[in-house]
């Protein structure tokens, strides 16, 4: 089955990455030195001294500007379509061609598309200007 | 098809384009420095909603055809369409006066912003003839109102309420679009025209097809999703908190803009099966639906001393009554074409109208009165308001007089055409199930009885109860215009409802002939075929 | 085909629905109407390329763009509303709020 083979390898590299880890940790719990103390169960933080508790609250400004970043994320997924299709409307043979001329025909030419987008970003960005005013982005 | 045709439907949607523009404008002057600027949102909210109505209505004197009956972009300008965007933005009036002065100055400009976006989605409801543009047209309504409702006080109150309802809203939400996805798989495509009612139709008659389970439960889930808009039984229990911690003039708008956008998106999903609304399945959910509606309503609203919880589960019996409307469906139509008895849609969408009005009349003043500088909602609050101040206690009374349905008031006028389309539609039933709708309205009647007993008792408290510390009105205009404005056209819709019931009739007419099958290829399809030209089967 | 997906979208759904009338932390049920969501996309995405007519067309697959776009102005909205309520009870469980109610 030639479709299994070409997706043999990602099975070996599965299968090597998990029998050199298991290797790896095994070797190490053997032949590593066991030592134990209050600096070895404290917290690594790169080389710095710990401070505080990982589970502390959060600025309650990190979730403002997680809601904007799902907006504006997701606001994307219809830029996407666009420009999937816009380069094709400009064809000039095959069924791209015919597509494009029957899409000017029913009055969506090149022209509305880019008049669309357009107003999908000043939409956007009279978002974008409202939360700049309202002082979302002054972090302080 | 040419290319004008496209141009016509970006001009059909132009009074759209002026709420959604306006909107934007009010958005950004929020933030203005100076307080003047501030203070001219409703202004310029108010002139936005005016432009909107000289544009709907004198638009073809300027080379703009508004509401020209084109099929594009999944939008249908029809009757129904006329009659949600001119009561839309009529009602949009009395709204913006009744809220002038409604949250604080520097939040008024979000406010009125959400108001006119919910505006200009209960306006796409009307012309919608897609799937996709019917449910994003009634988020684009629900949307706004969550956050109008927190918006529109400060405290905790309306805080709780607008989680309340946010959260019941957003399951709504999901259970609609579930079943249009499966109307959807029944369908093969989103477009809601003469195409999808055969297939639908021919699915739910053949109980061996493949798509007959994928069509019932379909249709069941999205009405079912659609109660929520409406407030009826499975979906009401945030109604009652929700117009307790909103503020007055916002809970008179949620009588009326969620109202009119679930109705109408009913009318479309039923329209799917024909109006089979008078055997089967359908006429069964519809009927407890609306019996337990108005049962539950009225009962709860009867123990209530808070005027605004009290108007909240009328509001749900209300529904109860506009269901029994949809029951009958327009399908007598035909035999009396010159009435509104025998078409149970059109008297709907007159009834919407009239309780709207009224709903509004009676929180605008509620939300006018202060006792001891805070609102007024118990029935003790406005107690005796008639020695002080008579005009008030008079429009007080005529709206409950409305929502109660005494003869001369429009709210009679709303409850006998439905009762009586629904009576005209038992004649035509099968006879299993005539006996059921003569039931129905029996049991009606006798639940807008038992209403009368808590409207009287708020009319009677303002009417004739004494008290020594009387509710004082706040000294604004524009609500008290607004207000004015809602008894005004009550006593119009009294004596003169031809009018009002003539559009409503208008607008039913093409609930039975859905629109044709478009002949060209939709642009979804053409893009479709492109893409699927050079595709192998993945699988 | 279509029949194993639409179980894995009603699947979806249901869990969704359930989740959101059992607990009560707001949280949580926000994200069970998500997952009442995506089981919708899964539906939609399914009759779009199985279709029962065997015509495949995209209405279903833009549903289903749109449909994400709703969801993501919800979750914004619900979780502003969530990081609000938090600021005045410091909980997230949805029944300390009792403010109104019927008397």
């Amino acid at each position: 089955m030639p479709e299994v083979s070409d997706y043999s390898f990602v099975v070996i590299l599965i299968l090597a990455v998990m029998g050199i880890t298991a290797v790896i940790l095994l070797l190490t719990y053997l032949i590593g030195p066991k030592r134990t103390g209050a600096i070895k169960h404290s917290v690594y933080e790169s080389g710095v001294d710990p401070t505080g508790d990982a589970r502390r609250r959060f600025n309650v400004r990190f979730y403002l500007v997680a809601v904007l970043f799902l907006i504006f994320d997701v606001e994307i997924i219809f830029l996407y379509p666009w420009a999937v299709l816009f380069p094709r409307l400009k064809a000039t043979e095959g069924a791209d061609q015919q597509w494009a001329s029957d899409l000017a025909a029913n009055g969506f030419t090149p022209a509305f598309f880019i008049v669309g987008i357009g107003i999908f970003f000043a939409l956007l960005t009279i978002g974008f200007i409202y939360e700049w005013r309202k002082g979302v982005f002054r972090w302080d | 098809m040419p290319s004008a045709a496209f141009a016509i439907s970006i001009t059909s949607l132009v009074p759209e384009l002026i709420l959604a523009a306006v909107g934007c404008v009010v958005l950004l002057m929020t933030q203005a420095k100076s307080g003047s600027v501030r203070r001219a949102v409703p202004g310029i909210t108010l002139s936005g909603i005016v432009l909107a109505i000289l544009i709907l209505r004198f638009g073809h004197l300027l080379g703009i055809s508004v509401g020209a009956d084109s099929i594009n972009g999944g939008l249908v300008f029809d009757g129904l369409a006329g009659f949600v965007r001119v009561s839309a933005l009529i009602l949009g009036v009395l709204i913006v006066l009744v809220s002038w002065v409604q949250p604080a100055d520097e939040e008024r400009g979000e406010f009125f912003s959400m108001m006119l976006f919910s505006l200009a989605g209960l306006m796409l409801v009307g012309p919608s003839a897609d799937l996709i543009v019917l449910f994003l047209a009634l988020e684009l309504v629900s949307i706004p109102t969550y956050i109008m409702v927190a918006l529109s006080r400060p405290g905790p109150r309306p805080l709780e309420s607008a989680t309340k309802y946010f959260y019941l809203g957003a399951m709504a939400a999901a259970i609609t679009a579930f079943g249009f996805s499966y109307l959807y798989g029944v369908t093969g495509g989103a477009a809601l025209d003469a195409g999808a009612v055969d297939r639908i139709v021919d699915a739910l008659r053949d109980p061996d097809s493949p798509a007959h389970n994928l069509a019932t439960i379909g249709l069941l889930l999205s009405v079912v999703g659609l109660l929520f808009k409406i407030a009826a039984v499975p979906l009401h229990f945030y109604i009652a908190d929700v117009y307790q911690g909103a503020a007055s003039p916002v809970a008179g708008l949620l009588g009326f803009v969620p109202k009119l956008a679930g109705i109408v998106a009913i009318f479309k999903i039923i329209s799917l099966t024909g109006w089979a609304t008078t055997e089967g399945a359908l006429f069964w959910i519809l009927w407890i639906v609306a019996v337990l509606s108005m049962t539950i309503g009225n009962v709860l609203a009867l123990r209530q001393t808070n005027i605004k919880r009290m108007l909240a589960y009328s509001g749900i019996a209300h529904s109860g009554y506009m269901l029994v409307g949809i029951l009958a469906g327009p399908i007598v139509a035909g035999e009396r074409a010159e009435s509104i008895m025998g078409d149970g849609t059109a008297a709907v969408l007159y009834y919407v109208v009239i309780y709207g009005i009224a709903n509004l009349g009676a929180f605008a003043l509620l939300g006018l009165l202060r006792v001891r500088g805070r609102p007024c909602e118990t029935l003790r609050d406005v107690a005796g308001l008639l020695r002080y101040y008579p005009s008030i206690a008079l429009l007080m009374a005529l709206s409950m007089f409305t929502l109660m349905g005494m003869p001369p008031t429009p709210g009679f006028w709303g409850k006998l055409s439905i009762f009586g389309s629904a009576l005209a539609a038992a004649e035509f039933a099968p006879a299993l199930y005539h006996d059921w709708i003569i039931a129905l309205v029996i049991i009606a009647v006798l639940n807008s009885a038992l209403a009368a007993a808590y409207y009287l008792r708020v009319i009677a408290a303002v009417l004739l109860f004494e008290s020594d510390e009387p509710a004082e009105p706040t000294p604004r205009e524009a609500p008290m215009i607004g207000a004015l404005l809602c008894g005004f056209l009550l006593l119009v819709f009294a004596f003169y409802p031809k009018p009002l019931m003539r559009l409503g009739r208008d607008a039913s007419d093409r609930l039975l002939v859905p629109p044709p099958t478009v002949q060209v290829e939709s642009t979804s399809a053409i893009v479709a075929e492109a893409t699927l030209l050079d595709e192998s089967p993945p699988f | 085909m279509l029949v194993a997906y639409l179980l894995v979208g009603a699947a979806l759904f249901a869990l969704g629905l359930i989740g959101f009338v059992t607990r009560r932390n707001l949280i949580i049920m926000f994200l069970c109407t998500e997952l009442m969501f995506q089981g919708i996309v899964v539906n939609l995405v399914a009759f779009g390329r199985y279709p029962l007519d065997g015509n495949p067309t995209l209405d279903g697959q833009v549903f289903s763009l749109f449909l994400l776009a709703v969801a993501a102005a919800e979750a914004a909205l619900g979780l502003a509303l969530v990081v609000l309520l938090y600021r005045y009870k410091g909980t997230l469980d949805a029944s300390v709020w009792k403010l109104l109610k019927d008397v």
